[in-house]
């Protein structure tokens, strides 16, 4: 009786670890990648082609939408600091991205990220904004430093990292 | 006298030699410019790689046929196969759909445990797509095309794999060939 108990333990601790197992292998391997329709010569020009640009903390309010067969994800946000547009501070901004991408990495819970945005205009949902240029409008500022992720825009990304806050905000002040 | 030129040939023959292997490593950053997705599927007869396109709002037959064509006309060692029944348990599904301002032109989405299929989506929000007044689409069918079989994008803005911006051409460069080369050496091809 009791060789049959450990063997079933056995049994389920070994399926269920199997199980386990696959199950993030499967996750890892739902990618995709995008050929973007925007691209980036400079900072410069990224601050004019942006309607909106906020430094927010993302919340953890976070909803999925399935549309044309693609995964979206739509992330709420809170602007500490309205840089461009008219957003204003302790604003809620819904964030519209497309999951599984590696250009559209999508914002984690907790961070306060820069964004660079404009109004979101098609059938999936109202009220939202696209991150301007994918990854290449999306930082994480930490103390006091803009940090990239994925960037593939290597000129843009070292000049954003290279500015504080207040040299970022005169910039998009003189850029007006 | 003898070992005067015995060390002064010795110092010739270093000389080469750092030169030489300097060559190298050049020549190695020039050639090897593509980039490898390792998540990428694998197709086990990469000689045989169905697409079944199933256009919902535009008819891109024509520029899905040339972005094949492209391919298929390249040294890279895989053949696209255009079906609407496909054989093999996997194969790429092409569709469109209206996205809006999502930011991409077109997706590849990979092969995975758990999802049906493969596919490359075109986001009829940016059609046509025109640069110039003439068509990118393709290129962009090419792009796409190109992560199914183990490309990644590049900053480099001469290859067919770049992440932004087109040239109206859907024929792979030399690199984009190596690159899939490389991808399915892995596997004997």
């Amino acid at each position: 009786m009791k060789k049959m108990v450990m063997f079933s333990l056995t049994l389920v601790l070994f399926i269920s670890s199997f199980a386990f197992t696959s199950y993030s292998k499967a996750k890892v391997f739902k990618k995709a990648d995008v050929k973007l329709d925007y691209n980036a010569s400079n900072l410069s020009s990224l601050i004019n082609d942006s309607d909106y640009i906020i430094l927010a903390d993302v919340s953890k309010d976070r909803s999925m939408v399935t549309y044309g067969e693609v995964d979206f994800v739509i992330t709420n946000t809170k602007v500490k600091q309205s840089l461009k547009g008219s957003v204003n501070d302790k604003d809620i901004v819904r964030i519209l991205q497309t999951d599984y991408t590696n250009e559209d990495p999508l914002l984690t819970k907790g961070d306060t990220v820069l964004l660079f945005l404009e109004k979101y205009d098609g059938p999936i949902t109202e009220n939202a904004y696209v991150i301007k240029g994918l990854y290449q409008g999306n930082y994480k500022y930490s103390n006091g430093k803009f940090l990239s992720g994925k960037n593939n825009n290597e000129a843009l990304s070292k000049e954003i990292n290279e500015l504080t806050l207040d040299d970022l905000s005169n910039k998009i002040k003189n850029s007006k | 006298m003898k070992r005067i030129f015995k060390f002064k040939r010795m110092k010739k023959f270093k000389f080469v030699l750092l030169l030489s292997t300097m060559l190298t490593i050049t020549s190695i950053n020039v050639v090897y410019g593509y980039s490898l997705l390792n998540t990428a599927y694998q197709y086990a007869y990469p000689y045989d790689i169905q697409v079944k396109p199933q256009w919902n709002n535009y008819d891109y037959s024509s520029y899905f046929n040339t972005a094949i064509n492209a391919w298929n006309s390249s040294p890279a060692p895989i053949w696209f196969n255009s079906t609407s029944s496909p054989s093999q348990s996997v194969y790429i599904r092409a569709f469109d759909y209206y996205y809006g301002n999502v930011g991409w032109d077109g997706r590849a989405y990979y092969y995975s445990a758990t999802c049906n299929t493969p596919s490359v989506q075109l986001n009829d929000s940016n059609w046509p797509f025109n640069y110039g007044g003439q068509s990118n689409q393709a290129e962009l069918i090419a792009h796409e095309l190109g992560h199914h079989i183990g490309l990644n994008d590049v900053s480099n803005t001469s290859v067919l794999m770049r992440s932004s911006d087109y040239k109206l051409n859907p024929n792979p460069t030399q690199d984009d060939t190596n690159g899939v080369e490389a991808f399915y050496s892995r596997i004997g091809y």
